[in-house]
């Protein structure tokens, strides 16, 4: 066969060599910092950072005491961000996140209404136990998360870019408290179940925090890089197999779709929404990318499948009093829905 | 990594894909041979217990039943089938598994989509700066890995259970050929198949109709026919004379009855006379001509023990039948029937009368005796059990050998089974609403009732001794001293107070 000469170099593939390389550094970098803090955990962290990266939210479940606020707290600290704790309570009310009208005495003598800024307008929103606020206190963020600003009366104030939110909360302590809405649950990018740490991270959990010295996290990024990097996340291309994967995993996760299997349709009242679908693939970019690719495999899918859909997937009935659960569930998904092309 | 590709890399990638798309399509091509297989080793098993079954059943219950070539000619269908199948649908995975080459060498060497997706952007021309950069990865992986094995479909039949499977449906058909006694189906007459058999009586119509028609003489009502070659001589074709070997032996045997037969005839002869005047002369028999008639009625007996021709209900007191007994031979338009039908009736006998014991056999076979001699007799020596009513269920082969409808409920077809209504999928029955009580009425019934002193003898309660101080609790608490002569006096003055305001209220009121 008759090769012809190759191509020339150009620009624009040297160059996006040399941002996913880039990238893949700050990543680690960020990685590393926050792990100074942050004992253990990897798959946690790289979850974090890439809904980070992909511009999302997230929401961190797991029994008190596993490092939650600490590792918002941490990851705040490493890229030098504002940074706001929302305690949520029953008796919050959503003035008291989104900010409220003030009456302010002027120079003159006079008076006027001035917009007092809540603790949502930041970079960086950990809202801790977001589960024990009340339903009208937990829609004020429906519009921070989704759309990225915040209404007060008639003024409509534009969130600071970053704006990552991530929440925490509790699957033990149930009483008092009011499960987040399917609605509100849609727009967290992954939810994160962390878990206990093993028994070497005890260890430097130990080590790292009562003694006299106390891990100093330094500020290794900056807002700016966090959105150039967004953008390169956005650049990587996927091909239709993929594509069509992704799609096949999100229908399959729909009781009545033709992939859905006898036991989705057994034990699922709701699957996901296209939105799910959406977060897959950015998460699947970024994971396509700290591992040194150009290009979304179905593996990367794969890989982040669970902690994107498993708050997708509603349980029904049948499903809630045999005690199924959707990371199983998503699991015989990941196992039924075929790779290869059609 | 900034290393570009040549214009045409898609057609060296995919000539480099060449030896994998070999693999892939001959790989689909083999699992579509081997997942036929197995399913005709499944068919052969299913086709063999069929046979077998079926032979078993028909050779229990006297039921049509197979013949080898059935059973044969199904294999032969089952395998060519599953040939063709197997043919076709190899057809289409080898040619769906052309284009899945790239994707099939990305699975099994774990390259996350780097081939497929390069040859994707190659064909659709991505232009992206990360597409080329995907491009001339998916390239390089390509070229590391062009020699390894992509993917491929394999098919485990387990050559184990596809052969046991077919030596099975082997086994059972082979078991059915030879070790299952033969059914009606496959029964023979004497030395002769029941086709043959058919053959024979066609050709004796033939034989029939080709003959002087004052010759062709009705049988009686059942259809027992005689047939005579033109000439009042036996037929002698075919396996017909296998037969009348048979026949002429039993003529010694039934000599004395033919005696009787005889005198019965000639009593029988007057009635005949009045009632079948159509048949004329020829309704008189010659005594010459009676032996041989008489022979062959019996010999029509031995076949008859085999065929089991069903009975026809008859009216002993119906006078045409006791003349065309009489008359037998002799007429030839009493019969409407031709005899190749009548034959052709009894090969086809149904199972009510083949299911008869050998007693009953013969209890038949005095039947049909008493016939011949004088006509339709009262069945005297009808030793059947008289109809149970037993109540138990009859279930399996016990309810399919209930000819006479005993049992429960007496004659009249099926017998119906008792349940309830619940037994019956489909039939809604009211479930349980969680919070709410079921529907209907609620009655709650009220008795007015007020308490009443029983009279009688009872124990009567005993005034028991103060108890001691320190038993007593209520004792405890008591003031003691000028406290409670303090609490006394406040006590009468109350009561006092008390009694005096009641005393003004009577008077008031």
């Amino acid at each position: 066969m008759k090769t012809k000469e190759p191509k020339t170099v150009e620009k624009s593939s040297a160059e996006a060599s040399e941002q996913a390389k880039h990238f893949c550094e700050v990543f680690q970098k960020l990685k590393t910092e926050i792990q100074k803090a942050f004992v253990g955990q990897d798959e946690i962290v790289e979850n974090v950072l890439s809904v980070l990266l992909s511009d999302g939210h997230v929401l961190l479940e797991g029994v008190p005491g596993l490092g939650k606020t600490l590792l918002a707290a941490t990851l705040s600290k490493t890229l030098n961000l504002d940074f706001s704790r929302i305690q949520f309570t029953p008796d919050l009310m959503p003035a008291d996140i989104v900010g409220t009208m003030v009456l302010q005495e002027t120079k003159g003598g006079g008076h006027e209404l001035k917009f007092q800024e809540g603790p949502v307008i930041a970079n960086f929103v950990l809202a801790d136990e977001i589960n024990r606020a009340t339903p009208k206190t937990q829609s004020a963020m429906l519009e921070a998360m989704q759309e990225r600003q915040v209404s007060v009366g008639k003024q409509t104030i534009k969130l600071p870019e970053p704006f990552i939110v991530i929440a925490t909360q509790n699957p033990v302590e149930q009483d008092g408290t009011y499960p987040l809405p399917e609605a509100q649950l849609d727009r967290f990018m992954v939810k994160l179940t962390v878990g206990y740490p093993g028994e070497d991270d005890y260890l430097g959990i130990l080590n790292r925090t009562t003694g006299v010295s106390v891990s100093d996290v330094k500020s290794v990024s900056t807002g700016e890089e966090i959105m150039k990097m967004r953008q390169i996340v956005r650049e990587v291309p996927v091909s239709e197999q993929v594509q069509r994967y992704a799609v096949r995993l999100i229908m399959a996760t729909q009781p009545g779709s033709k992939y859905a299997s006898e036991a989705i349709n057994k034990s699922v009242a709701l699957g996901s929404s296209p939105r799910g679908l959406q977060s897959l693939i950015l998460m699947g970019k970024v994971r396509a990318l700290i591992g040194g690719r150009y290009a979304v495999s179905c593996q990367d899918l794969a890989d982040v499948a669970v902690p994107v859909l498993r708050h997708r997937v509603m349980l029904g009935f049948e499903g809630l009093s045999s005690r199924v659960s959707p990371d199983e569930l998503i699991k015989e998904i990941l196992e039924s829905v075929e790779k290869l092309s059609d | 990594m900034t290393r570009e590709y040549p214009d045409d890399a898609l057609l060296q990638m995919e000539s480099m894909l060449d030896h994998g798309r070999k693999r892939v399509v001959w790989a689909s091509v083999v699992a579509s041979i081997r997942r036929g297989l197995g399913l005709m080793g499944a068919g052969v098993l299913v086709i063999g217990a069929l046979f077998f079954f079926l032979r078993l059943f028909s050779s229990w219950f006297g039921t049509a039943g197979v013949c080898v070539s059935t059973g044969l000619l199904l294999i032969g269908v089952w395998v060519v089938g599953v040939l063709g199948w197997s043919f076709l649908r190899g057809r289409r995975e080898a040619k769906a598994a052309d284009g899945q080459v790239a994707e099939r060498l990305d699975l099994s060497q774990e390259t996350h989509n780097r081939i497929a997706t390069a040859i994707e952007f190659l064909k659709s021309e991505d232009d992206s700066a990360f597409g080329r950069a995907a491009i001339v990865d998916g390239w390089e992986t390509l070229e590391k890995v062009k020699e390894e094995e992509p993917e491929v479909e394999r098919i485990d039949v387990g050559w184990v259970g596809v052969l046991s499977k077919g030596l099975g449906g082997v086994l059972l058909l082979l078991l059915g050929l030879f070790f299952v006694p033969k059914s009606e189906g496959d029964l023979l007459i004497g030395d002769v198949e029941v086709g043959e058999l058919k053959e024979m009586i066609s050709d004796d119509s033939k034989g029939l109709n080709k003959g002087d028609p004052d010759q062709e003489k009705p049988e009686d009502d059942d259809g027992d026919l005689e047939e005579e070659e033109p000439g009042g001589k036996p037929s002698k074709s075919g396996k017909e004379g296998v037969l009348s070997e048979e026949r002429e032996s039993d003529q010694e045997s039934k000599g004395k009855m033919s005696k009787s037969t005889e005198t019965d005839a000639k009593q029988s002869q007057s009635a005949s006379k009045s009632n079948s005047g159509a048949s004329g002369g020829g309704a008189k028999s010659k005594p010459g001509d009676e032996e041989p008639k008489k022979s062959k009625l019996k010999k029509k007996k031995d076949w008859r023990k085999y065929t089991k021709k069903p009975k026809k209900p008859k009216k002993p007191e119906d006078p045409k039948e006791g003349g065309s007994i009489s008359a037998r031979g002799a007429s030839g338009s009493s019969s409407s029937q031709t005899p190749q039908n009548e034959w052709t009736s009894k090969v086809k006998a149904k199972a009510d009368d083949e299911k008869e014991s050998p007693q009953d056999e013969e209890l038949d076979d005095g039947g049909e005796q008493e016939k011949m001699r004088v006509g339709a007799q009262p069945a005297l020596k009808n030793r059947s059990s008289k109809i149970s009513r037993d109540l138990s269920l009859m279930t399996g082969t016990d309810k399919l050998m209930n000819k006479q409808n005993r049992g429960r409920g007496g004659p009249g077809g099926g017998k119906k089974t008792r349940g309830t209504a619940t037994m019956i999928m489909g039939v809604p029955v009211p479930g349980f609403v969680k919070g709410k009580l079921l529907p209907g009425p609620t009655k709650t019934t009220q008795e007015e009732s007020k308490p009443k002193v029983k009279k009688g003898d009872f124990v009567e309660s005993l005034e028991l001794p103060t108890g001691r101080p320190e038993e007593d609790a209520q004792k405890r608490y008591l003031p003691t001293g000028s406290l409670a002569a303090q609490a006394k006096r406040y006590l009468i003055e109350y009561h006092s107070q008390n009694e005096n305001q009641r005393t003004e209220d009577r008077g008031e009121e």
